[in-house]
């Protein structure tokens, strides 16, 4: 401010005066945030996946604060036509990396993606999301049959790995079991919410978070495969004001804290990997650095990161986004996108997120769960 | 709902309407030609791509004021998708806007005549050859994927504009820009080998990179600032450094702004290429370096010097022993180079209704101090300019690059746009009288046009007229930009 008041001394008291005035009654009005967002100039877009894979203004942070602002002083109608933009983002927090406000798009069109959601303004093609959240708290329809397994920690699958990539819990439990950890899994676990807070289905976020902390109170400890279900329960609930009971993990972190208090000797695994790691672990609750650790613990395995990592990791948008359910191509997309980087750097991936791995495999892509690595290098 | 900023909502909503309802046809016919997933007349498209980031823009939008909607945006994903547009809109007689990142700050993307807006940044593929020390791009590689990419194989192309995070590769082309780093690497025009654009009626001129040819008037020149008005950018051979090897941060705190110019003026002539000089006027020290004491009153000057060891450390032993400031070490450039891209100002003024804009011209040694007083001193007299200042920032044997930025709140009774206007005016008045250049790297869009004929004169401006309608004989590129 001091640069404004030293040039404001030469325009006079009645300037000075008239512009403090101005200055002071839009700061206490505020300015809103979809405005500001709005009339930024976008100088996080280059590390938006919908905007890169799409090359579209519409798909970009700033481009969507553009729709809502038209949307909220009546240009558009409120219509899920126009809504679109709101639901295509990932919420994978990639425009706050850069954000000199920390804006984040999901975070600043909240309120609005309510109100489409009051209006019965949401694209047709999530009704079906939104039936399969209240109905069966469950992203993909009916929960899965399953018997409950005992053990002295909790095991949160998530949807997605209960629905397509079973054998991965399978040999998540197999691994801990090696560490003396047995996993325990239940019939009531249900979706996290994300989903629900992407759609501004607040109701139902509050429900299904409701649920899930009745279900961790049974337990001392909690992990989670599933990196969208670290970042909700620990970063979501608490905004919506639901305080965990107990500490919720990703499993790279329990991982790597029982690997070191155990010293247990690793075979050798050959490979050359490049590692992808998941926006929820690296910008959501910052800990993607525990994968590596990890990997490098790892006799034999050699560890390559893509340009985009860490904080800035360009992350994909598979079943732990609304894109999947709303536009097919972009998701694709975006995945290619993600595979051509990370093919200069080397063939075999790593994830922690089981949501890449499916989206990767169906794009044929040699891909590997962390913990699949770790399986193999005990042996498994 | 946000409240206060409903000025055009009535009118907007009916220009977008009318849009989307004549757009019909052409949305059909490219759909046809280029498939359903490269072409778009939805709304919310339109809406978005009515405008670039020209600041007065952001009062538009505010105001619910813009009326340039275009009918169709494409997003062309090869060479040939872009000669089917342009073999389209030349047989059909319909207006392009080229479209990069849209961080053009002078109305150079304004698409008028509602047209085909044609978006490249699908066009994404990046060759480097190492051997040769070139990078080939497509037009729509944003300059940060391109950098970033470049620093990861241990090279640097040396072409940072603060837009670096939202420009793109073509864009640059276009608008013949320049980054910070210009001083030691050049601008665009310096690092152009080769070119590929296509020009209507949909013909593909490719001119190949070489280190220098003389194989007549250099084509690859016309296209380097043609800002859309001639053809289409669609893929550069760039050269490239290798990455510095070491890199010495300097400043200095000086009595006047003229001692600053002077020493650089001075340290340049030598043969020394700081990548980065910026020297700061009195206001801007303030604004920039508030934090640091005692320099209330004296300009700020940092600079970067950096490539092999051996002749960084050579070149900023000339800095020091010639540049007779008070020197105030690294802090200062450090703090540049952490917040150079962070702008926040923009959005936060722009919404309590001041309006602010940046106006970047150059001149010879000789005049660039008189250029500086009387530019400042013509915004200044504009009522409601609270702020004008300026900083240097690109900087030559023979000159140096001004860079002025003016604040303002109009008066009532005042519109923010013929506010903005007279500011524009008198400053370029001001240009033109004392002798510089009316644009150093942002270009003339449709808001410098009218000083165009001022600084090139009549003949000047005919022959333009004249290359413009021999190569776009109906006027389908980007019309009216440049007032061509």
């Amino acid at each position: 401010m001091a640069w404004i008041i030293e040039a404001l001394k030469e325009r006079g008291l009645s300037t000075a005066m008239r512009v403090a005035l101005r200055y002071m009654l839009g700061r206490l009005r505020g300015v809103d945030d979809i405005i500001k967002c709005a009339l930024c100039p976008n100088f996080c877009k280059f590390n938006c996946p919908t905007h890169i894979a799409s090359g579209s203004e519409t798909h970009s942070p700033a481009g969507r604060a553009r729709v809502a602002f038209f949307i909220e002083s009546g240009v558009l109608e409120l219509n899920p036509e126009n809504a679109l933009p709101l639901y295509t983002c990932l919420g994978c927090l990639a425009c706050k990396a850069y954000c000199p406000f920390n804006f984040s798009v999901p975070e600043i069109t909240y309120r609005l993606r309510v109100r489409l959601r009051q209006a019965n303004a949401l694209p047709v093609q999530l009704a079906q999301i939104v039936d399969n959240l209240s109905r069966h708290k469950f992203l993909h329809g009916p929960r899965p049959a399953e018997d409950r397994i005992a053990g002295n920690l909790l095991y949160i699958r998530g949807c997605t790995v209960r629905q397509h990539l079973p054998s991965l819990a399978e040999i998540t439990m197999e691994v801990f079991k090696r560490f003396g950890v047995t996993l325990a899994t239940h019939a009531d676990e249900v979706c996290c919410g994300f989903h629900a807070y992407l759609l501004g289905a607040e109701d139902i976020f509050r429900d299904l978070a409701k649920m899930s902390i009745e279900l961790l109170k049974k337990y001392s400890c909690a992990i989670t495969s599933c990196p969208t279900i670290a970042y909700t329960y620990r970063v979501l609930y608490p905004r919506f004001g639901f305080q965990l009971p107990i500490e919720v993990y990703h499993v790279t972190e329990l991982l790597k804290r029982v690997m070191s208090e155990q010293q247990v000797k690793l075979r050798e695994v050959r490979k050359k990997v490049v590692v992808h790691e998941s926006w929820p672990l690296s910008r959501g609750i910052e800990t993607s650095n525990v994968m590596l650790d990890l990997l490098k613990s790892i006799p034999g395995v050699e560890v390559a990161l893509p340009i985009r990592h860490g904080r800035y990791v360009y992350d994909i948008g598979g079943y732990c986004s609304l894109l999947k359910f709303v536009n097919q191509w972009l998701v694709r997309r975006i995945a290619q996108e993600r595979l051509r980087e990370l093919s200069t750097v080397g063939n075999i991936i790593v994830t922690s997120s089981p949501d890449a791995t499916i989206v990767f495999r169906e794009l044929g892509a040699n891909v590997y769960d962390i913990v699949e690595v770790m399986a193999e290098a005990l042996g498994l | 709902m946000i409240e206060g900023f409903h000025v055009g909502r009535h009118a907007l909503r009916e220009i977008l309407v009318r849009a989307v309802e004549s757009s019909k046809r052409i949305h059909r016919d490219l759909v046809k030609l280029l498939g359903d997933d490269k072409v778009s007349n939805i709304v919310t498209d339109l809406a978005v791509y009515s405008h670039d980031y020209t600041p007065i823009n952001l009062h538009k939008i505010l105001n619910l004021d813009l009326e340039t909607i275009p009918c169709v945006v494409v997003w062309p994903e090869s060479v040939q998708d872009v000669v089917e547009i342009v073999k389209y809109a030349y047989e059909n007689h319909v207006p392009i806007y080229p479209y990069g990142g849209g961080s053009g700050v002078l109305r150079g993307f304004a698409p008028e005549h509602c047209g085909i807006v044609v978006d490249m940044k699908r066009m994404q593929s990046i060759s480097l050859n190492e051997y040769d020390l070139t990078v080939a791009a497509d037009a729509g590689v944003y300059g940060v994927i391109l950098e970033q990419y470049l620093n990861y194989k241990g090279y640097t192309l040396g072409h940072i504009p603060q837009s670096l995070y939202e420009s793109t590769v073509g864009g640059w082309i276009a608008t013949r820009a320049t980054g910070q780093f210009s001083t030691k690497y050049g601008g665009i025009e310096d690092l152009l080998l080769g070119i590929e654009v296509v020009v209507p009626p949909g013909r593909i001129v490719k001119l190949e990179p070489h280190p220098r040819t003389a194989t007549g008037p250099d084509l690859r020149r016309l296209f380097i600032g043609s800002e859309g008005v001639l053809g289409i950018v669609t893929k550069a051979t760039l050269k490239i450094a290798q990455f510095p090897e070491k890199r010495v941060k300097l400043s200095f705190a000086t009595k006047t702004f003229e001692e600053a110019f002077e020493y650089t003026r001075l340290i340049i002539r030598r043969g020394v290429r700081p990548a980065v000089v910026r020297i700061y006027d009195r206001i801007e020290t303030l604004r920039h370096f508030y934090w640091i004491r005692d320099v209330k009153d004296e300009p700020i000057t940092i600079m970067v010097i950096e490539g092999p060891s051996s002749l960084v450390d050579a070149e900023a032993d000339i800095v020091k022993g010639t540049f007779k400031g008070r020197e105030l070490g690294e802090e200062p450039v450090d703090y540049w180079l952490r917040t150079r891209f962070v702008v926040k100002e923009a959005s936060e003024y722009a919404a309590l209704g001041f309006v602010f804009d940046t106006i970047e011209v150059a001149a010879l040694w000789s005049r660039v101090v008189p250029l500086y007083r009387e530019v400042i001193e013509a915004m200044k007299r504009v009522d409601g300019t609270l702020v004008a200042s300026a900083h240097a920032s690109h900087f030559y044997p023979q000159g140096a690059c001004l860079y002025f930025t003016f604040g303002g709140l109009p008066r009532a009774g005042t519109t923010p746009y013929e506010y903005h206007r007279k500011v524009w005016e008198a400053a370029m008045d001001a240009v033109i009288r004392v002798g510089g250049t009316i644009s150093h790297h942002h270009g003339v869009g449709r808001i410098r046009a009218p000083w165009l004929k001022a600084e090139i004169g009549d003949a000047g401006l005919e022959l333009l007229q004249k290359l413009k309608r021999a190569i776009d004989d109906r006027g389908i590129m980007n019309p009216g930009n440049m007032g061509l």
